[in-house]
């Protein structure tokens, strides 16, 4: 038996995933689909949280749920139209149900004040009618049936007992069925007793007892059975009024959708009452769709296997160094051999990163609620829109990525979104629209946020970069040069401090999380249009493609997905302006040219460009520049080690590796690699729209 | 090639023979001076390994090495005490401390001693014109007729390495 913390963990874990499912479901209704099946998914989540809660007795919990649980079922029955205080509402609701899951799991009680006070909003959202129910009692660990809502009218028993000719005649008892359920609340039993185990599916074989609360007459009711009344034998006849708790169930859709074979149900008396009707036991009921098969394993064993993985691919190169020195390269069977090892490894190595890439969308599906509370704290309108939300990218980046991206969405709302006021005279719409877009790009993920509020205000954060001392009065800046101001430590532009972004810890904070990650940021903004920041990420902080080359009698790692390609100038190709700015000629482009090992301090002077080698990179924003190196060694993967675990970041250096002869190996990084006077290049356009569409 | 790495076991001797009274140092000596620090510093002892240099590093940094995976900065501890460089030698080794979560390796000229030290032998640190030595020197030992120095280790590499 697993002992009881197991238990509860596994429940945790449940949990989490039904709130993921509670919040998808509110977000589809929220945006009109308030169908059937979406309002049951929402339903099903509450209500496995409130059994399991119930387990483990957290009161409070179940109390809530349980509430919520009503509410949603006035949305099921019809009680309630969905509009957007509503939703809000719900959403709200679902909000505090985290926070009281996310309590227990810490063991941190939330505030009692701030518990009754979201209890009574949800109960207050209900109906006054449904309000009789009593949210007090404490659940049983018996699931309950809900309480019946006081109904007028009058109940009948239907037999229906389509003949064995009725299919033949074109007759199909489901229409009947949902004919009758719509005139008011129907209890459909099937009774399938009459089928045999060799039955001809041509001949109707069922029948069924109607149970239907309504305010018709029983004219009405034979209506329904006008047309197949010739092929049916029908009962109608008043039933006695039960006090309660019998004719609970709200107004059904038909039973049995069509299906080419009706009579498939085999069970000599099997309930088909519809999938909207209130189950106690929501796990029995058939899911829309099957499970796909998962198992759930520990991260950490994961995180093992991905870090001998990583050794595996180290080890390979050592063993074809190794290989290389005894002279035995030349024998072809070792040489094959050494090849498919090294097809292996690196299957092994994307198989391991596969298992630890994760969609986007959960991290994503967070900002929605981030966005909500920061819209309402701001005073502002604004809705989220999701993009590439199944970009996989390496969990131990989604995990990194959380508190940046809350914090990109809440400068977007508290910065950039307007307020309602100012949205409207601008002509535009009064809710703001915040774009978060994730996609794959050359081997990078790229996160855009982009917003449609009032972009950058140019002017101003030039006036506080003045008065700040970060820029002389006369500097001469391009618009994005002064976007870039806002990266510096210490800027803030916020007039009055508000209580989610402002407080000068910004974007710098920002940018160094990010930098942190190997990753990059990027701003573009159009004034009145909005502004987009853009973060580029690697697809894995684990291993990478590297190009090994030598420069200063040092051996550096060039990301290979950042490389173009590689040429040996001859002495025509490079030029030199000035004293010191040597360019390349590239069929007609001239690209300026770095020498690796004197940006790097490893070498004083600039050396000669011939007899050397360029390798061409390209930045994020499509420049291109040349480095310099000495000599190329190779191309391999390699495992990415971290510098700053034990030392810190170095400009220039991405990370570290090892390679094959056990040494360390820097990994540079082109883009920071720049000389800071490349700053002053003319700006280059944003890549992406600010505007959607 | 192989490496002669000396694990400090718990285990040994000059641990189990340890009374509460006793501070165990290691010491060791660089450029003609003997130095010694906390053993609970110390992670293990091994032999040189040629760093590979980091761009933009302070000086006493020589660079980066391979610790079964893990990459550590290696620091030159004569020339961080504001000493000349030390030469670089085959002999030299590397002593790999652990300062919380930050493990660094200080390359020194020899390991001598695993000694015990009664905390009352710690005398005081005189006046001193290096500031250098001054911020880090925690007390001095004298130990059969040699000064032995007491590095605060975590005053030494406490605070960011990376300019």
């Amino acid at each position: 038996m697993a002992p009881p913390t197991d238990l509860r963990a596994i429940f945790f874990e449940e949990a989490e995933e039904l709130l993921i499912a509670l919040d998808a479901g509110l977000r589809r209704i929220e945006s009109g689909d308030a169908g059937g099946e979406t309002v049951n998914a929402v339903f099903r989540a509450v209500h496995s949280i409130k059994g399991g809660a119930a387990a483990f007795g957290f009161a409070n919990l179940v109390g809530f749920a349980h509430s919520f649980e009503s509410l949603l079922d006035d949305i099921r029955s019809g009680e309630r139209v969905v509009d957007a205080p509503l939703v809000a509402a719900l959403l709200d609701a679902s909000y505090h149900l985290a926070d009281m899951v996310n309590a227990e799991r810490s063991e941190t009680p939330l505030d009692p004040a701030v518990m009754q006070h979201a209890h009574e909003v949800l109960v207050a959202t209900r109906d006054p009618a449904s309000q009789r129910i009593s949210i007090e009692v404490p659940f049983a660990a018996v699931p309950m049936d809900f309480v019946p809502l006081p109904l007028a009218g009058r109940i009948f028993d239907i037999d229906f007992a389509p003949h064995a000719d009725a299919f033949a005649a074109g007759h199909e008892p489901s229409l009947v069925l949902r004919d009758l359920c719509a005139l008011g609340k129907a209890q459909v039993v099937l009774d399938a007793s009459a089928l045999t185990a060799d039955f001809d599916p041509a001949q109707c074989r069922l029948r069924w007892q109607i149970r239907l609360e309504t305010d018709r007459d029983e004219a009405d009711l034979r209506a329904v059975f006008d047309f197949i009344a010739g092929h049916c034998d029908l009962a109608i006849r008043d039933a006695v009024q039960h006090p309660s708790g019998d004719v609970s169930a709200p107004a059904a859709p038909p039973p049995l959708p069509a299906s080419p074979v009706r009579a498939e149900t085999p069970a000599p008396r099997s309930d088909v009452r519809p999938e909207t009707r209130p189950e106690p036991r929501p796990e029995t009921r058939p899911e829309a769709q099957a499970p796909r098969a998962t198992i759930r394993v520990d991260v950490d064993r994961v995180d093992r296997l991905v870090n001998v993985a990583g050794e595996l691919v180290i080890h390979h190169a050592m063993l074809a160094e190794a290989i290389l020195r005894s002279g035995k390269r030349a024998e072809t069977d070792v040489d094959r051999s050494l090849d498919q090892l090294k097809q292996l490894s690196r299957q092994i190595q994307d198989s391991v990163m596969a298992i630890r890439a994760q969609p986007v969308k959960p991290l994503f599906d967070r900002m929605h609620r981030i966005l909500r509370e920061a819209a309402s704290v701001a005073g502002k309108q604004a809705r989220l829109v999701i993009e590439g939300e199944t970009t996989e990218v390496d969990r131990t980046i989604i995990e990194r990525l959380a508190d940046p991206l809350t914090h990109m969405i809440r400068n977007s709302v508290d910065h950039g979104i307007e307020k309602p006021a100012a949205r409207r005279a601008a002509g535009k719409p009064e809710t703001g629209v915040v774009t978060i877009q994730a996609a794959h790009r050359s081997g990078r993920v790229v996160i855009t946020l982009s917003d449609d509020g009032g972009g950058i205000d140019r002017d101003r954060v030039r006036q506080v970069a003045i008065n700040r001392g970060l820029i002389a009065p006369t500097a001469d800046l391009s618009p994005s040069e002064v976007d870039a101001l806002l990266f510096l430590p210490g800027f803030s532009t916020a007039a009055e401090v508000s209580a989610l972004s402002g407080r000068g810890v910004g974007m710098d904070v920002l940018r160094s999380e990010i930098t942190a990650l190997g990753g990059r940021i990027s701003i573009a903004s159009q004034p009145g249009k909005g502004t987009a920041l853009t973060i580029s990420l690697p697809l894995t902080l684990a291993v990478m493609d590297g190009m090994v080359v030598e420069a200063a009698g040092q051996v550096l790692i060039l990301p290979v997905s950042s490389i173009v390609e590689t040429l040996r100038p001859d002495g025509s190709a490079g030029h030199r302006l000035g004293l010191a700015d040597p360019v390349v000629e590239l069929r007609g482009i001239c690209l300026p040219v770095i020498d690796v090992g004197a940006a790097l301090g490893f070498r004083d002077m600039p050396v000669d460009l011939a007899g050397r080698i360029c390798v061409v990179v390209e930045r994020d924003d499509k420049n291109t520049v040349a480095l310099l190196v000495d000599a190329i060694h190779d191309q391999r993967q390699v495992v990415i080690k971290s510098l700053e675990d034990n030392y810190g970041h170095i400009p220039g250096i991405a990370a570290a590796t090892v390679l094959g002869d056990g040494s360390v190996a820097l990994i540079l990084d082109p883009v920071e690699l720049l000389p800071s006077r490349s700053l002053r290049k003319p700006a280059v356009p944003a890549r992406t729209p600010i505007a959607a569409e | 090639m192989t490496i002669a790495t000396a694990v400090l076991q718990p285990d040994s001797p000059a641990l189990t023979a340890a009374t509460p009274e006793l501070r165990e140092f290691v010491v060791f000596r660089t450029l003609g001076q003997d130095f010694c620090i906390d053993i609970l510093c110390v992670r293990e002892i091994r032999g040189w390994t040629k760093p590979s240099n980091l761009p933009h590093a302070p000086a006493f940094v020589e660079g980066v090495i391979n610790l079964r995976g893990a990459i550590i900065p290696i620091v030159d501890l004569a020339n961080r005490l504001g000493l000349t460089a030390i030469d670089e030698d085959e002999r030299n080794v590397i002593i790999v401390t652990a300062i919380g979560e930050r493990v660094t390796g200080l390359v020194v000229e020899t390991v001598t001693d695993i000694l015990s030290v009664p905390a009352t032998d710690i005398q005081p640190v005189p006046d001193l014109s290096s500031d250098e030595l001054r911020a880090v020197l925690r007390g001095l030992v004298v130990h059969q007729g040699r000064l032995l120095r007491l590095l605060d280790i975590a005053a030494i590499l406490g605070t960011e390495l990376a300019a």
